[in-house]
């Protein structure tokens, strides 16, 4: 038996052609002996070996030191004492201006992988998002990544929850509101008009439809009464629940609000063709950091200090 | 005859001199003068009549002092001969001209990232105190991109210019004045903002979901530092030396399945351990030997349980310059060792 475990008596060279071991994970490397100026760990075991060692990290690189006046051997030549915070930020691919969507502290190694989502993207708009580590107090290299936003349905989400749906007019048909009083006095062929507020904003009307979908997104299943009312029921308890919402068309229709006329359930030739009808009023800018945190909508901790204005 | 009004004087250099200027509702003048006093003694420093239409006098240069505070009234004579009465005394500084600029940022310099944090100095001797500033930041055409807020003591002098884009030209800018009003300005600076983006690989990934528009983002930064942090090694031309030293990495990473380890250096013809990967219980340890002939051979041994699983490249004789790279290669536990010696100049080196 034991020439057939993995234990051996002996082992030499070419004893045996296909010779098990038994060192299974490496955890640690210790290298001497010489002037070295690379060291590698790639999963890749197909790429040609050759005297030249791929320079660039990719998917497959674990570790690779290039011993360029240190010894770091990472993608990125910090230690997690340099870097006091990791913040991600995003713009317009055509505007200069980012904001800051989420700040983590540097404590250990594992901070400085995040992951997480932005609500906020304006379909039809390229963006380019961003890690920015802070050293020393101040911004280092900005690492960023592109990408195009689409949609393919009316999107309303909290800072909880999101939903879609694909069933619904997509007019968001507004009204703007700017409240003034028109006066018209005794002696004066024109009015006087008095506008003491700075408010200026709009109300939406939603006409959308929800109903669950299948794992493929576009099957509706209308006759699962049972299955179709707790979903109708929980969309029409998240646009009631108090909560900031962002309220996105396909179209790049964008807009950060409350939902302040609370939906009416109603059918349209049979009583499963159920429609939600629900009013929202516009209560902050979409571009604005401090709006979108009062609103929940950006991580909690991308206080002032990290807003770029 | 009425009196004329000197016009506000802003301060100046007294190297310069400067242009001061009068107003005056009468008839025509035909002359002016201008008598210029040291603010704190009343003594006259210059008096002087000009003619001409323009109520205009020029003080020349080195005709004043930088630092002093100064008086002046000034005087018209109307085509009619009649002069008028000394108008009020108006009060101005000489100061030397304020260096105003950015440190360490020339025009045209090149900057490679997309943060730029820049220092601005300002010396005036005579110690007139900045009083309020900005910095701009404009595209290529000069379109002012943003600006920061306004700034009232020079504690605030750096400024992060931020999220600049890579292959783009920007103007840098700041103005503002000092607190008897000299203006400052810095001027527009040009730079080129040029970094490295790694297409490849991207250290953060951003999809967009495009059923509902929303984007998730994910980090991939992999920081590996060795165990000992504190040590200090000897570097060369993108080396380490590690002859007679251990380099240790031991956190942060893990290895398991198929891989390919690679290392590459030179000064390697020796009998030594070079390398060696362990879980802590069992290893695997490349080590070379220099045989009688002088051939050097590379042995990798890995724990199989009882004894070492064994492999040796083929024979080696490596100069000390000569580039020397390694590779292990697991596949289903099954190890592979592929060496390659990069010949150098034959000058460069010496000989096994």
């Amino acid at each position: 038996m034991i020439f057939l475990s993995k234990e051996m008596f002996c082992a030499d060279v070419m004893s045996v052609p296909c010779t098990p071991t038994d060192l299974d994970t490496i955890t640690k490397i210790e290298l001497s002996g010489g002037w070295y100026d690379d060291l590698r760990v790639t999963q890749n075991v197909t790429e040609e070996l050759s005297s030249e060692i791929n320079p660039y990290w990719d998917w497959d690189t674990i570790l690779h030191a290039k011993f360029n006046g240190n010894t770091s051997a990472g993608n990125v030549d910090w230690n997690y004492q340099e870097v006091s915070h990791l913040l991600i930020k995003r713009k317009n691919t055509d505007e200069f201006q980012w904001i800051t969507l989420d700040v983590r502290k540097v404590s250990s190694i594992e901070d400085f992988n995040m992951k997480n989502i932005d609500l906020t993207a304006v379909p039809n708009c390229e963006y380019q998002y961003a890690a920015v580590p802070i050293m020393q107090g101040m911004e280092g290299f900005y690492f960023q990544d592109s990408v195009f936003v689409r949609s393919h349905s009316l999107m309303i989400a909290d800072r909880d929850e999101v939903w879609c749906t694909n069933i619904t007019d997509n007019f968001l048909d507004n009204t703007s509101v700017v409240p003034n009083s028109v006066i018209t006095t005794m002696y004066d062929q024109y009015p006087t008009i008095v506008s003491n507020s700075a408010a200026n904003y709009e109300e939406i009307t939603v006409n959308a439809q929800f109903f669950p979908l299948n794992e493929d997104m576009c099957s509706v299943d209308l006759q699962d009464d049972k299955q179709r009312i707790a979903y109708n029921r929980r969309a029409k308890l998240f646009l009631r629940n108090g909560k900031p919402k962002i309220l996105k068309s396909i179209d790049g229709s964008v807009y950060l609000v409350y939902i302040h006329r609370p939906p009416s359930d109603t059918a349209t030739d049979n009583y499963q063709n159920r429609k939600l009808s629900f009013g929202a009023v516009e209560i902050g800018n979409i571009n604005s950091e401090e709006d979108l945190w009062e609103a929940g909508l950006i991580s909690e901790s991308v206080t002032e200090e990290w807003w770029n204005r | 005859m009425p009196k004329p009004q000197i016009n506000k004087i802003l301060p100046f250099d007294a190297c310069l001199g400067a242009v001061v200027s009068m107003s005056y509702i009468g008839h025509l003048p035909h002359a002016n003068r201008i008598v210029i006093y040291d603010a704190a003694t009343l003594r006259v420093v210059y008096d002087e009549t000009k003619n001409g239409l323009a109520l205009e006098h020029t003080i020349p240069p080195d005709t004043l002092k930088n630092g002093t505070k100064y008086a002046i009234q000034g005087q018209v004579f109307d085509s009619f001969h009649n002069a008028s009465p000394l108008s009020d005394k108006a009060y101005f500084y000489c100061l030397a001209a304020p260096s105003f600029y950015f440190k360490d940022i020339q025009n045209e310099d090149t900057f490679h990232s997309a943060s730029l944090y820049a220092s601005l100095v300002y010396e005036q001797e005579n110690g007139e105190n900045i009083d309020e500033f900005r910095f701009y930041l404009y595209d290529d055409l000069r379109n002012l991109l943003t600006e920061s807020e306004t700034f009232f003591t020079a504690e605030n002098m750096n400024y992060a210019y931020r999220g600049l884009t890579d292959d783009r030209f920007y103007y840098l800018r700041a103005a503002g004045s000092t607190v008897n009003g000299i203006p400052l300005d810095t001027g527009y600076i040009k730079i080129f903002v040029n970094y490295e983006n790694p297409k490849d690989y991207k250290l953060i990934d951003a999809q967009c979901n495009e059923q509902n528009s929303v984007v998730t983002y994910q980090t991939n930064f992999v920081v590996i530092n060795p165990s000992d942090t504190e040590a200090e090694y000897e570097y060369r031309d993108g080396s380490i030396n590690l002859i007679d030293r251990t380099l240790v990495y031991d956190k942060d990473f893990s290895v398991s399945g198929d891989f390919t380890l690679s290392i590459r250096g030179t000064d390697m013809y020796r009998n030594a351990v070079i390398l060696k990967c362990s879980d802590n219980i069992t290893s695997l340890t490349l080590s070379s030997y220099i045989y009688d002939d002088g051939q050097m051979r590379y042995k990798l041994a890995v724990s199989n349980g009882l004894c070492n699983y064994l492999l040796y490249s083929e024979p080696l004789a490596p100069r000390s310059d000569d580039i020397v790279t390694i590779h292990i290669r697991r596949v289903h536990f099954v190890y592979q060792l592929k060496c390659f010696v990069e010949k150098q100049s034959a000058t460069g080196g010496e000989q096994p």
